[in-house]
């Protein structure tokens, strides 16, 4: 900082030095114009300026320095009216060309002859202007009395725009009286008010001021006071106020301005003076501006698809809060939340940092005095004001899907979830409840949830009741059935895993066990079709018990799916052995809105069976008369070893751990006999079907020796039949059934003839048997034939 | 070559035979009737199992029809007498049956009996005689000695079992 002054102590002259700061930048020259106003040209005004000497008599004086070290030619305009309110008269004056670092006090008095105003008494604006760079012309100019004791200094400004300036300490006290002097420099009218600030806080005087274009007025403090001169308010300034302080700001509106306002070109000068005492004083003057630019609300908090306005807020130089409209806005997601000129639209959940960047806004810099350091111009600035923006709302909800018929804790994930007191989980469906939510934390609201059984997709979003009842957007749930859990294959009842022993015969009773999910039914339930050779019994004929004498027939597997909302079943045997056989169980459950299929569960099964089976028949056996208690009969075979009609022997090697239950199941596919006696024959049949019962006989062997009897009338009489002996194999379990393991065909006949009371078998008999035929098929009946049974005779 | 067949034929010829029912010089096997531990009612058919053991100390083999209890009435002389000692009527099936053709006619194995082994028939008594009248009956069973095993002919007799039949 520098400062100077000059100053006569021995005629009490004196007089500031002006300091002008040197631009020593690059930027382009520009042509600067700097301003006087106020200057007092020949006697003073008695009634505004009372108290000076008879024959005072002011002289303007400028004084010029070039600071740069090229030449600089500065042009000069006049400015004055003839008479107070007159018209505004402009005139140039001839130019100043400085040298380079030229120092020149320039004659005054005969540009003002030359200029018409020889005998001009009043006060005149001056303004000069030049091309280059702040600070290349050092300016200096005012005011003195041919004695020299009273000096009014009068500091050039640069003419620009602004908002307004404030005026330094004014005092009327002590036969002070302070004078400010406007000119309005422009070829445009301006609005001004200027404010007197009481200086003991009591209040503030505000008269508005018209400006014609390039005209200037006066307005002097002490002259308001004494004339009780009523501001726009009505309002005088109390006869007590003695100093204060003082502003002069536009009143003129700019809509296009950001701050409304419509900028003013005003050049001013102040003073305090005090005639009695021959003391004058610049009034110090600032420029007035803003600062603490923020964006308010800050942050702001929207809804996705929410609207607002943000505003852009800042200080003004009287601590005032000033709004700004305009500007350039920008969001750091718009995605999140967009911004057009203030007004913010919620997009997505999230945060941002909303700015507003101003052009060409008075910026406050400070106090500093604009005549002290004749700066430029009230600083302009581009301000940027920036501020918060926050898009509250939900960005995911765990767990998802909901599973109907389900309980536990939701966790809402989002933003902006705190500080807006105890939220309310809301649900646009049925069959979704929430209980005790509570914020976690600003991304977090946890609850305990319950799904019923009718619940479906849905939507939530969540209030605040002690928050304006605002609500976050609405976020879809999506809401799933339970997952199918796998059944568990049991046999017999017990869980198995692995693969399975069985055998053949075994009954297999499988079932599923399996918990279904709350909600859920059985819908339907399938098995897969035994692999390899199954059935699903060996019944009787009526089906309902073992095979006997009623019948014996294969009963059909069991039907391998069902809508029966019970656990299905399914039993069956196995007939021939087989490794790796799987048996496959799946269901489907329904409930809430639909269906699900579970799993296939799968159980492997390795099926022993007798294994090298096989039937040898030794040779057959003769036909003889035997006698009995009632008389003859035809034999095939006596039945006693070793007069036997046909053996079997089986043979087989059992599963390991198994008894050897063989059985042997006899069927008689033919039957026919002849009885002659002279020319009359009997055809007799004693039918088909199962030979006496089943099971024939058990054991490894056996043996058949058909018998007929021969009726003592009879001259002739034959048996014709066939058989087939099935060798069966029952592993001797629970429930279990035999399983065919093969089968031997045999056929007979018989003739015997008598003779005089003599019976004798005939040449023509016959009996054979074929190889035993390995087979896995069943036999089966629907009649029986027993021994002495009724025959069916024509 | 004939051989001898132990085979009854029906209730008639057992009234026919029943002098022959005295047993034979060495009894082989003997014959348990399990008498019915309730009355009967008239018109229901009354099965006797009729117990055979070898009481030899040799094999004995017995012709019989197929099965684990075979159905072998046929085989036995069955002797039924009313509370007057008069043989019971005979069944219908015997009363109606076409004596032109025998009753001999089936499928016969071998049942071997070690000594001491048993085997059990069933015997339907009712398929001879005539129960239907109330009272109580005498029964008993016979069976032929069976052939060709050095056994001797004859018949060997079970105990005597008394039925109720109630209407």
């Amino acid at each position: 900082m520098v400062a100077g002054s000059l100053a006569n102590e021995s005629i009490g002259y004196s007089a500031n030095m002006p300091f002008w700061s040197h631009d020593a930048t690059t930027v382009p020259a520009k042509t600067f114009e700097l301003g006087s106003a106020g200057i007092m040209v020949g006697k003073p005004d008695p009634m505004m300026m009372p108290g000076f000497p008879a024959q005072t008599t002011f002289t303007p004086y400028l004084s010029l320095r070039n600071t740069t070290a090229k030449p600089l030619n500065v042009s000069f305009r006049l400015n004055y009216a003839l008479t107070m309110g007159g018209t505004p008269i402009d005139r140039q004056l001839p130019a100043q060309l400085l040298l380079p670092f030229e120092s020149r006090i320039v004659e005054f008095e005969p540009m003002l002859r030359a200029a018409g105003l020889r005998s001009f008494d009043g006060m005149i604006n001056l303004s000069a202007s030049f091309t280059g760079h702040g600070g290349d012309l050092l300016l200096a100019n005012g005011s003195v009395d041919q004695t020299g004791t009273y000096v009014f200094p009068v500091r050039p400004q640069v003419i620009g725009e602004g908002i307004g300036r404030i005026s330094g300490y004014w005092s009327v006290a002590d036969g002070n009286d302070a004078m400010f002097t406007l000119w309005n420099p422009t070829d445009q009218p301006q609005d001004i008010i200027a404010t007197l600030y009481y200086g003991d806080g009591s209040g503030t005087y505000h008269l508005p001021m018209h400006l014609a274009p390039q005209a200037s007025t006066t307005l002097d403090v002490g002259m308001l006071i004494m004339e009780k001169t009523p501001d726009r308010d009505g309002k005088v300034i109390p006869a007590g106020i003695r100093e204060g302080s003082a502003s002069f700001d536009t009143s003129g509106h700019d809509s296009a301005a950001a701050d409304g306002k419509k900028k003013i070109n005003l050049v001013l000068a102040g003073g305090v003076f005090n005639v009695a005492e021959a003391t004058c004083g610049e009034i110090c003057q600032y420029c007035n501006g803003y600062n603490n630019f923020i964006l308010l609300p800050g942050p702001i908090d929207l809804t996705v698809g929410g609207s607002g306005t943000v505003v852009t807020h800042a200080t003004d130089s009287y601590g005032s809060d000033q709004t700004f409209s305009g500007g350039s806005w920008t969001t750091t997601n718009s995605a999140v939340m967009t911004v057009n000129n203030g007004s913010v639209g919620g997009v997505n959940v999230g945060q941002v940092t909303l700015q507003n960047f101003l052009s060409n806004v008075d910026v406050y810099q400070g106090e500093f005095c604009v005549s002290d350091n004749m700066n430029d111009s009230c600083p302009e600035g581009n301000p940027n004001s920036s501020g918060g923006g926050n898009v509250f709302g939900i960005t995911g909800v765990s767990p998802l899907p909901l599973v109907i018929g389900t309980t536990g804790l939701l966790t809402i994930s989002g933003s902006g979830l705190s500080g807006k007191g105890t939220p309310t989980l809301n649900f646009d469906g049925a069959g979704i409840s929430a209980v005790n939510p509570s914020v976690v934390n600003d991304n977090t609201i946890q609850a305990g949830y319950a799904v019923s059984c009718s619940a479906g997709p849905q939507s939530i979003t969540v209030s605040f009741p002690s928050f304006d009842n605002v609500s976050t957007n609405a976020f879809p749930l999506s809401v799933a059935l339970p997952a199918a859990p796998a059944a568990t294959i049991q046999l017999a009842g017990q869980n198995i895993s692995g693969t399975q022993s069985v055998v053949v015969g075994q009954q297999i009773a499988l079932s599923a066990s399996v918990s279904l999910p709350s909600c859920m039914t059985f819908s339907s339930q399938s098995w897969s079709i035994p692999p390899g050779t199954a059935v699903g019994g060996y019944v009787n004929a009526a089906g309902n018990g073992p095979p006997d004498t009623t019948g014996g027939q294969v009963a059909a597997l069991p039907p391998t799916s069902t809508s029966d909302p019970l656990p299905l079943g399914y039993t069956f045997y196995w007939v021939s052995p087989g490794n790796s056989l799987n048996m496959s169980y799946q269901y489907t459950m329904s409930g809430g809105f639909g269906s699900v299929n579970s799993p296939v569960a799968t159980a492997a099964f390795n099926v022993a069976g007798p294994t090298s089976v096989s039937v040898s028949v030794p040779p057959l056996g003769q036909w003889e008369i035997n006698q009995t208690n009632s008389g003859f009969a035809l034999y095939f075979g006596l039945g006693i070893s070793p007069d036997i009609g046909i053996q079997f022997n089986g043979r087989a090697t059992s599963p390991s751990g198994y008894t050897d239950t063989y059985w042997w199941v006899q069927l008689i596919g033919s039957d026919s006999s002849t009885y002659t006696a002279g020319s009359s024959t009997l055809n007799c049949t004693a039918g088909t079907g199962l030979d006496n019962t089943i099971p024939y006989a058990t054991g490894l062997s056996t043996a058949d020796s058909p018998s007929l009897g021969l009726p003592s009338a009879d001259s002739k009489v034959t048996r014709s039949d066939s058989f087939t002996m099935y060798f069966m194999w029952r592993p001797g379990l629970t429930s279990d059934i035999p399983v065919p393991l093969g089968y031997v065909a045999w056929q007979i006949y018989g003739d015997a003839v008598q003779s005089g009371g003599t019976w004798t078998v005939q040449s023509d008999s016959t009996a054979s048997a074929n190889a035993f035929q390995a087979s896995a098929s069943y036999p089966t009946w629907t009649s029986t034939v027993t021994n002495g049974g009724t025959k069916t005779c024509h | 070559m004939r051989y001898l067949v132990y085979y009854v034929a029906c209730a008639i010829t057992l009234t026919f035979f029943s002098p022959l029912a005295a047993p034979g010089p060495k009894q082989f096997f003997s014959l348990t009737v399990a008498a019915p531990k309730e009355p009967i009612k008239a018109g229901t058919e009354l099965r006797l199992l009729v117990t055979v053991t070898n009481t030899s100390d040799r094999d004995i083999s017995f012709i019989t029809s197929p099965g684990l209890i075979p159905e072998d009435g046929a085989r036995y002389e069955i002797d039924v007498r009313d509370m007057q000692g008069s043989s019971a009527p005979p069944s219908a099936y015997l009363r109606t049956k076409d004596n032109r053709i025998p009753t001999e006619y089936g499928s016969n194995i071998a049942r071997t009996l070690g000594p001491g082994e048993s085997f059990v028939d069933k015997v339907t008594v009712t398929r001879f005689y005539d129960l239907s009248q109330p009272g109580k009956y005498t029964i008993w069973v016979a069976l032929p000695t069976p052939p060709r095993q050095n056994l001797g002919e004859g018949k060997v007799k079970s105990n005597s079992i008394t039925v109720t039949v109630i209407q």
